[in-house]
């Protein structure tokens, strides 16, 4: 039974250290998160080398904390000012902003409040019971299986790229390449090297988070007007929790959000900003006689709010399970899983069981304090959404590079971030996807193993060899139906546009 | 010039890029080059693709004109990257405070920020709590040099 394994577990999350990471990485999330422009992907990628002396559920309970957080916190800056925090934000932005307009601001914040925190809950739940079971599939995996599933990973996250899934495809295959730049294993050749000594080893995982994620976004957030602040809106009730009588109007909202949220997440990439769009058309079509969507609507922003926070832990299920991850953060999470030595699937459950077990735990709590914690850093966040870009810019600039140099001690690592940095500011300008390049350059190396192995097994008939095995014809046609729903035009783009081109949570 | 020439040069650059590495991996040895060839591959056919479709799409996106902007301000993260390479190099010279407190002055001023005070406010706050984290507390090494 599944509840009794995970629950020895539950002391471990009490530790002073995991509290600790457990509240750094809530609090950051949060603030991180208010700020528009800046987004969860990216606070994890800078809370990377922080957790690099840490151990590994601690490090890993820090960086899920901030996840659920900086959904959470996209929702002030969404309410307050029509500028969403985080792309899982932007459908929030409709309703709440113009509740906010209404005077209607702390209502607003009491119910994103509630269906986050909630929500949160029980997605971190759903991850508990679904997880374990689902991990024995991997156990059924041959290389076939491992390459197919490492090309369904990149598949999926190149249909986070609204509109141009070539080019996230071609992404993920830029990725691909990049795992190859080392020496073979197999053979002991340089490969890509040109001679350089620092690239033999290959390109590490974490220099490259930080650069796609964290110091790209500090070169685009220096474009522009960097005077530019958002609002007035500087004060902000401390009574951030709604009354029972405000949660009961808008009950059904609320569980519609967070199923849509929880069944969005397992799906992988499709993330908190296809997840609240969904939710906002399902209650548009609901809605009855005297309902205000458009005009601040609580019932849309319990469904949004819901939705995209519902999302957090079943997104990270398909990531512990078979190593593809639900969105763009898990895609960081997942890097950094590999950075601490720990690899996705049955055996993380098995050799590991006091990591995952915690981490889980952590994530619940996380979702709790998050809350409570909000309550406090409330004003906060209000007053963030002030700061001037043209210091948030080059300060994110300066904690990139200090990060990883700090992380690894070694300058070798700080030119490749460097490269990866200006690689995906040129990726964002021209609408190319850095989340599918930086999955490329994590499964590149499965793929890679599985790909040469299913050669050997095959005796060189890869395709037949293939078509023998049911999960492998199953991961096949997950393919295809990952391109054929990543092809299609998505009814929510139109609304989407302008506010989230690509996703970010 | 038109924006489905961009999709066009992209996927050329692309497919010629495909090319000179796939060629590169015709010399690895033991199956070395396989994976190589199949990233290849997959590169060239999608390049191909959206050539094909800047030739077929009807959407008005494509027909759009890109604008080409050197403006100052449209040229500032080019200048930011010069400017972080050089503090980059720097930190290891004269050391991790002097060189982020040089970088945030010329970077934020550089970007258009003329409120000194938040400036020095936050590297006064700022410097002295990153080193008490990661020197301190997760006990890492920061770059050292001639001053602090």
């Amino acid at each position: 039974m599944f509840g009794l394994e995970a629950l020895p577990y539950l002391v471990n999350a009490f530790s002073g250290q995991n509290i600790f990471a457990m509240l750094l990485g809530v609090t950051v999330g949060l603030v991180i998160g208010a700020i528009p422009g800046l987004n969860p992907p990216m606070a994890i990628a800078l809370m990377i080398p922080l957790s690099f002396q840490m151990p590994p559920e601690t490090a890993l309970i820090l960086l899920v904390s901030c996840f659920a957080a900086g959904i959470y916190g996209g929702s002030f800056s969404a309410i307050l000012m029509r500028a969403p925090g985080t792309s899982a934000s932007a459908a929030s932005a409709i309703e709440g902003y113009e509740l906010t307009k209404r005077g209607k601001a702390i209502e607003a914040i009491r119910i994103s409040t509630f269906a986050s925190v909630v929500g949160g809950l029980i997605s971190g739940i759903v991850l508990m019971f679904l997880a374990p079971p689902l991990a024995r599939i991997s156990l059924l995996f041959g290389p076939s299986e491992y390459f197919l599933v490492a090309i369904l990973g990149l598949t999926a996250i190149a249909s986070v790229t609204f509109g141009s899934v070539i080019r996230g495809l071609l992404s993920g295959l830029l990725g691909l390449f990049l795992s190859t730049i080392a020496i073979d294993q197999y053979s002991g050749f340089p490969r890509y090297t040109f001679g350089i000594i620092g690239l033999e080893s290959g390109l590490d995982i974490m220099p490259a988070i930080i650069g796609l994620f964290a110091f790209a976004q500090g070169l685009e957030l220096s474009e522009g007007d960097p005077t530019t602040t958002i609002s007035g809106v500087k004060k902000l009730s401390w009574n951030i929790w709604p009354k029972l009588s405000e949660i009961l109007h808008v009950k059904w909202s609320l569980v519609r959000g967070w199923i849509i949220g929880l069944i969005i997440g397992v799906i992988p990439a499709a993330g908190g900003s296809v997840a609240q769009w969904i939710a906002y058309a399902e209650e548009i079509r609901r809605a009855k006689p005297g309902d205000q969507f458009g005009k601040g609507e609580l019932k849309g922003l319990a469904a949004t709010e819901g939705s995209n926070n519902g999302v957090t832990g079943t997104s990270l299920v398909p990531m512990f399970v078979l190593g593809i991850p639900g969105g763009i953060s898990a895609a960081v999470i997942l890097g950094a899983l590999m950075i601490h030595g720990l690899q996705p699937g049955m055996r993380l459950f098995k050799n590991s069981p006091h990591v995952i077990y915690t981490i889980m735990w952590g994530f619940l709590l996380a979702n709790i304090a998050m809350g409570f914690i909000a309550i406090f850093l409330a004003r906060t966040m209000a007053y963030l959404t002030l700061f001037p870009r043209g210091i948030i810019g080059p300060l994110i600039l300066i904690f990139s590079v200090i990060g990883v140099y700090a992380g690894s001690n070694n300058i070798y690592d700080l030119w490749i971030m460097f490269g990866f940095g200006v690689l995906g500011y040129i990726m964002i300008k021209t609408n190319f996807s850095p989340a599918g390049t930086l999955l490329g350059l994590i499964l590149g190396p499965i793929a890679e193993n599985g790909l040469r192995d299913l050669l050997v097994v095959s005796h060189g008939s890869p395709i037949s060899f293939v078509l023998t095995r049911p999960i492998s014809v199953g991961l096949l046609v997950g393919i295809i139906l990952a391109l054929y729903f990543s092809l299609r035009p998505k009814p929510w783009e139109g609304e989407a546009e302008g506010k989230s081109q690509s996703p970010k949570n | 010039m038109r924006k489905y020439w961009g999709d066009r040069i992209t996927g050329g650059i692309c497919i010629c890029l495909s090319i000179y590495f796939g060629w590169l991996a015709l010399e690895f040895p033991a199956g070395g080059g396989t994976f190589p060839f199949f990233a290849a591959g997959g590169t060239i056919f999608l390049s191909l693709i959206l050539i094909a479709i800047s030739f077929i799409s009807k959407k008005p996106d494509l027909r759009e004109t890109i604008k080409f902007n050197f403006s100052y301000s449209s040229m500032k993260p080019v200048t930011l990257c010069i400017l972080v390479a050089l503090h980059m190099w720097s930190m290891f010279e004269i050391g991790y405070f002097t060189s982020c407190a040089l970088f945030l002055f010329i970077a934020t001023i550089m970007v258009g920020i003329r409120n000194y005070r938040a400036i020095l406010t936050t590297a006064i706050i700022l410097f002295p709590s990153m080193y008490a984290f990661f020197v301190l507390f997760l006990k890492a090494r920061l770059p050292r040099g001639i001053l602090f």
